[in-house]
This record gives C-alpha cells, sequence and structure tokens, in this order.
C-alpha cells in the first residue's frame, strides 16, 4: 500500500515539475513573437515562478538556505500580486478608470506588505504572513471579478474563453480561491504535520492547476479589451432653446 | 491536550471544505460566465441576422423609392411636357405658311408661351431632383432657401439657424442629408399640423449635428422604429437607408418642456 502511495507521490512531484517546464517552451512556441505588454509580463511571471520554485525547492534541502524560506514564501505574496496588477493594468484601455484604480490598489498594498512585514520583524516573530496573503487574495479575487464582469458588460464578438487574457484572469482567480484557506491558516497552523501534509497536496494541486492554466492560454490568442463605445450626450444643446425663446 | 487535537481536526475540516468550497465557487462563477456570454453571442447573432433582414427590407424599398422616382418622373414627362410640346408643334404645323400673317403671329406667340411654360416644366422637374441651391451654395443655403419658401407659404412659421457650418460636409452627404430633413419636413407638413417648424445645425468634433423642432402631432422613437420596420412607411425606410449610408444616427424624441417633438440627426464627417 506504502509503495502504491509512494508511486503516487512520485507521479504527482514529476507532473509537478513538468508543469513548471512546460511553461517555457509553450511560450518560445506561441507567444515568442508577439511584442504586447501584457504577454511580456507573463513570460518574465513565468521566468519569476521557475526561479522561485527553484529556490524554494533548494531551500528545503540545503539546511544552510533554510532560513530563506519564510522571506522566500512571505515575498511571493507581495511580488506575484506586482505581477498581476501589471497584467491587470495593462489589460484595460489606455484612459480606463480601472487602471487608476490598479495603480492605487497596488501602491497601497505594497506599503501595507512592508508596514506588516516591518511591525512582525521587529517584534522578533518573522511570520509566512497569512493576514497579507489573505487580503491579497480577497484583492485579487475582486479584480478578476471585475474583469469578468467587465466581460460580460462589453462583449466582444468572441468568445472570451478563447483568449489569452481571459485564461490567465481565471488561472489567478481559481489559483488564489484554491489556496486562500491553506495560506489563511498557515501562521497558526504552520508547525501541524496534518497541515503540512494537506499544505503539500493542496499548493502543489494548486500549482500544477496554475501552470497548466498559464500553459493553455499560451495557447490562446491575445484580445484587447475593447474601447468604451462613443456614447451620445443625454443633454445635447445645438443652442435650439435660445432661438425658441427668442423667436417662438 | 484532547482540546488540541479538537481545534486541529477542526482547522483540518475547515481547510478541506474550506478549499474545495472555494475552488467549486471558482470554477462555477467562470463557468456560469462562459455559459452567460455563449447566450449574449448567439443573441447577438439572431440580432445580427434581424438586423440582416432590416438592411435587405431598406435595400428593397431603397430600390422601390427609385422606382417610384422613375416613374413619377415619367409621367410628369409624359403627361405635362409631352403634350405641351405636342400642343407647341401642333401651332407649328406646315399649314402655317399658308395662314394669314394675323393668324401666323398668333400661332407662333401661342406655341411661344407653350414652349416658356414646358422650359419652366422642365426647371421644376430639374429642381426637384437637385436643387440649384444645393448644388451651387451648399446645404446651408438650400435649407434655409426650404425653409424660407415654407415661411412664404404662410401656412407655417418655418425657420433654420446654422451655428456651426465653417467646415462642410462632402457633396454627396450634403445631398443625403438634403434627402433626409426634405423627407422629414415633408411628413410634418402632411401629418402634424404643425404651428412652426424649426431647424438648428451645430457641430462637435467629429459630428454634424441637425435638429428639427416642431409643435405638432411627432413620433417618439419607438414609433418611428415600428413605422420604418413595416411595409407602408417608405419614406421613413428611405431615411433609415440614408441614414445609414451616412453612418449617422436620427432620434425622435420629444423635448424636456413635453411641448415639442424633435428630430435629431447626427452625422459623422469621416468614418
Amino acid at each position: 500500500m506504502s509503495k502504491i502511495i509512494a508511486a503516487i507521490l512520485k507521479v504527482f512531484l514529476v507532473i509537478y515539475f513538468l508543469s513548471y517546464l512546460l511553461l517555457l517552451p509553450l511560450f518560445f512556441i506561441f507567444k515568442r513573437k508577439n511584442k504586447e505588454g501584457v504577454v511580456r509580463v507573463i513570460f518574465y511571471y513565468i521566468l519569476y515562478i521557475i526561479c522561485q520554485e527553484f529556490l524554494t525547492f533548494s531551500a528545503s534541502f540545503i539546511a544552510p538556505l533554510r532560513s530563506l524560506l519564510i522571506p522566500l514564501y512571505s515575498s511571493n505574496s507581495v511580488i506575484e500580486f506586482s505581477f498581476f496588477c501589471a497584467f491587470y493594468f495593462l489589460l484595460f484601455p489606455r484612459k480606463h478608470k480601472i487602471r487608476t484604480v490598479t495603480v492605487i490598489v497596488w501602491i497601497s498594498f505594497i506599503i501595507f506588505s512592508i508596514g506588516y512585514f516591518h511591525l512582525k520583524g521587529s517584534h522578533g516573530s518573522f511570520t509566512f504572513g497569512s493576514f497579507v496573503v489573505g487580503i491579497e487574495a480577497l484583492i485579487l479575487m475582486l479584480l478578476c471579478g471585475y474583469y469578468l464582469y467587465f466581460q460580460i458588460t462589453h462583449t466582444l464578438n468572441l468568445f472570451v474563453y478563447r483568449t489569452f487574457n481571459f485564461w490567465i484572469i481565471v488561472t489567478f482567480f481559481l489559483f488564489v480561491s484554491s489556496t486562500f484557506f491553506l495560506y489563511l491558516m498557515a501562521d497558526s497552523m504552520g508547525k501541524s504535520p496534518d497541515y503540512q501534509k494537506y499544505y503539500f497536496f493542496i499548493n502543489s494541486g494548486a500549482n500544477i492547476l496554475k501552470n497548466l492554466l498559464i500553459g493553455f492560454a499560451l495557447t490562446r490568442k491575445f484580445v484587447q479589451a475593447p474601447e468604451k463605445d462613443f456614447t451620445r450626450p443625454d443633454d445635447l444643446d445645438l443652442g435650439d432653446d435660445l432661438i425658441l425663446t427668442r423667436e417662438f | 491536550m484532547y482540546s488540541l487535537q479538537i481545534t486541529q481536526n477542526f482547522g483540518n475540516t475547515m481547510l478541506i471544505i474550506g478549499t474545495i468550497g472555494m475552488l467549486f465557487m471558482g470554477v462555477m462563477l467562470v463557468m456560469a460566465l462562459v455559459f452567460h456570454q455563449k447566450r449574449i453571442m448567439l443573441f447577438n447573432k439572431m440580432a445580427q441576422e434581424f438586423e440582416k433582414e432590416k438592411q435587405e427590407l431598406l435595400l428593397n424599398s431603397s430600390i422601390k423609392f427609385q422606382e417610384e422616382e422613375r416613374q413619377r418622373l415619367a409621367a410628369d414627362l409624359h403627361d405635362d411636357a409631352g403634350p405641351l410640346l405636342a400642343t407647341a408643334r401642333l401651332y407649328l404645323n406646315e399649314n402655317l405658311i399658308h395662314q394669314e400673317p394675323a393668324i401666323q403671329l398668333q400661332s407662333i406667340l401661342s406655341a411661344r408661351q407653350i414652349i416658356d411654360d414646358s422650359i419652366q416644366l422642365i426647371r421644376n422637374i430639374s429642381h426637384s431632383l437637385l436643387p440649384p441651391t444645393l448644388k451651387n451654395f451648399g446645404l446651408d443655403a438650400a435649407l434655409v432657401d426650404m425653409f424660407d419658401k415654407i415661411n412664404n407659404s404662410g401656412t407655417i412659421k418655418a425657420s433654420a439657424r446654422f451655428h456651426n457650418n465653417t467646415e462642410r460636409l462632402e457633396d454627396n452627404q450634403e445631398l443625403l442629408v438634403f434627402r433626409i430633413i426634405q423627407e422629414i419636413v415633408g411628413n410634418i407638413l402632411k401629418h402634424s399640423n404643425a404651428g412652426f417648424l424649426h431647424l438648428t445645425q451645430n457641430a462637435q468634433g467629429n459630428w454634424v449635428y441637425y435638429r428639427i423642432h416642431h409643435d405638432g402631432k411627432g413620433l417618439v422613437q419607438k414609433e418611428f422604429d415600428e413605422l420604418s420596420k413595416k411595409t407602408a412607411g417608405l419614406g421613413l425606410k428611405n431615411i433609415q437607408s440614408r441614414i445609414n449610408v451616412l453612418h449617422g444616427r436620427i432620434f425622435f424624441e420629444m423635448d424636456n418642456t413635453q411641448s415639442y417633438y424633435k428630430i435629431t440627426l447626427e452625422i459623422p464627417r469621416h468614418y
């Protein structure tokens, strides 16, 4: 029985690492010539998650590097959020209000995270940062929700599930949804062996799902969100009232 | 120790239920969006088909209108110009040289009068096809001329004012706008029983606006849309097809005071 479990674990690990290794070839096959800012951001994000995974994996097995694990996990939420904000900012048309909102939210989150970790660090209790991750997840879900709402209200003549942007948003949305409780409980239950077991499966599963969805997104076509339609001013005044009063 | 175990078990259960619940909720939300968009796309497809049918209807009505124009022109030439010229020919037949000089003079004068009438008739037909003011002096002059003529008839008070006409539309655009306004004004004179009629023009960026105010019985957008779908409303269909050619828009509304009807044309200079 234990041999079967060990074999399943091995397969799981192989899929986990393969899902990371799959991303770069897919990018170079489908998006190599794409110069869109949004696609470039995702390319840098792919590089980041591969490096981050490599560092975390190394830190887990090399004893002198183990002290890096918590800072790596903690900084991940801030860096990941920054990538998402950059992607989200570029996704919308110029002069769209959500761009300004994204910048404000990003700056506020960075200030909040630095303040939070600084405060925790000064008390000598450097943690995973469940609170920060929880806030990040909520903001990400709200922003993703807004984008999906935007898709409903600004329907293109193209099915949304055929676009790169839609699948990236779905990736982030499902990833933060599936890891929301896991990261939220990390600070309080992190030392429990059961939690660590669940952490491995849920986190790995969510990462596999994320990588597969990003991989799938890379095969899709990027479509810029539509500009707002020209709308006729409600009180279009052509100067009639003046003439009507004067002459009639 | 026991309570710690319970807390941990509760936490683990929460973690599993929460994770599955959140993932399920996320997947459901995404699926709901995809299905919703599919429904919208289906609706849009139906709307496009409906629009295609409408365009065909407009095209047919445009062809029908052209045919009616030709028939009217043929009737004018055949019923009015033809008999006039035939009568003039009768006066100027070969027997005229054998007549008394006084009768000859009388015949020549009569024939000249008939030829003058024919010239006037042909001029009128020509003007109804393309007003010379529009060709020579542009849309503003043609419309002012049209409104002056209506005003001078004494049955309705009509005026036109151009606020911003420094940059004129293309000639073909002006002709189409003139035809649209001519049709609207014709309808107002025929059906509305209005006491006054006022045209205003203004421009803003790429858009040129024309608005007609009148105090008679008018149409609102819903009525216009319904009437222009019916086979009978040929004039309204022509308005709509010309608007489509211009890539413009037309709005039939009531004034804020609910006393006047207003028809606003929005024409892009470039599209």
